[in-house]
């Protein structure tokens, strides 16, 4: 659990500086560089972490989502459509 | 002669109709089978809650419009069928059943342990936001199409996909600011930056 949660930790610290330092590249394409409120530090740590999640939540169920289809709904599917047919 | 032409297109119309209707549900059905995860939380009770939910939909095609929404009109058969299987039976589910195959091969240890603290912390959402997520991030819905399937207001499809955004950033690592968020919707009803696109 601590190992876990230092994991989590080290994961979300270095995908915060990755967008951080997006976000300031893009500041600097974007805005005033005067104007430091544009990129509040809170965004960039907000946009990493959903990031970590996004690639999380498909690591975690896209294997669900890959299993075969069990043979008995592909049946009820098929035979429906079957009997439509005729 | 003109009146059976027409007849008979309208025939082949139905019947591309009702093969398209088949081709749209077993394309769908990796994905229902996600959501039902959500719903559940359980694999036994979600592989059920799909069959039954291609039942009821079968049982239902009539009533689909073809040109509309497929997948949205689809996970509300599937949302309807869990309330009602949940009204008829106590909620039996198993925090801990986490698709293990995720765990299996490929990611280092620690990764491992990351996605296992993932898993348990979407299991402890709120179900109404756990199944919002999911659907935007994993379905690829939008979120006027996750307001359709769930029957609530587009702004609150949004609050709940960024309040279980938040509450996972807090519980996993301990992220929380409490000051002014003007860009949220669930204070302002709008939408900031990043949560203008329906994806994380």
């Amino acid at each position: 659990m601590m190992q876990s949660a230092a994991a989590l930790k080290r994961a979300a610290v270095s995908l915060s500086s990755m967008a951080e330092a997006m976000g300031k590249t893009e500041q600097k394409r974007s805005a005033e560089p005067s104007d430091p409120l544009i990129e509040p530090e809170g965004e960039g740590v907000d946009r990493a972490f959903d990031l970590w999640l996004r690639r999380g939540l498909h690591q975690l169920y896209d294997t669900v989502a890959k299993e075969p289809i069990p043979d008995a709904l592909l049946r009820l599917i098929n035979e429906d459509r079957a009997s439509r047919e005729k | 002669m003109d009146g059976m032409t027409a007849t008979q297109a309208e025939r082949t119309e139905a019947r591309k109709a009702r093969s398209e209707f088949h081709d749209q549900l077993v394309a769908l059905v990796p994905k229902l089978r996600v959501q039902a995860l959500a719903l559940t939380r359980n694999r036994a009770a979600a592989e059920d809650l799909v069959q039954d939910a291609v039942a009821n939909a079968l049982a239902a095609q009539d009533s689909f419009t073809p040109g509309t929404n497929f997948a949205a009109w689809m996970h509300r058969i599937l949302r309807n069928r869990f309330i009602s299987t949940l009204r008829k039976q106590r909620e039996t589910t198993d925090i801990e059943d986490l698709p293990m195959s995720a765990f299996a091969v490929g990611a280092a240890h620690e990764d491992r342990m990351v996605l296992k603290e993932l898993g348990r912390a979407l299991n402890r959402l709120p179900s109404d936001q756990r199944e919002a997520l999911f659907m935007v991030v994993l379905q690829g819905l939008s979120y006027e199409e996750v307001a359709e399937a769930t029957g609530c207001a587009v702004g609150t499809a949004k609050s709940r996909v960024f309040r279980a955004r938040r509450q996972l950033q807090a519980w996993l690592i301990g992220e929380e600011r409490h000051g002014p968020q003007p860009h949220r919707p669930e204070r302002s009803g709008t939408m900031g930056i990043g949560e203008a696109h329906a994806g994380v």
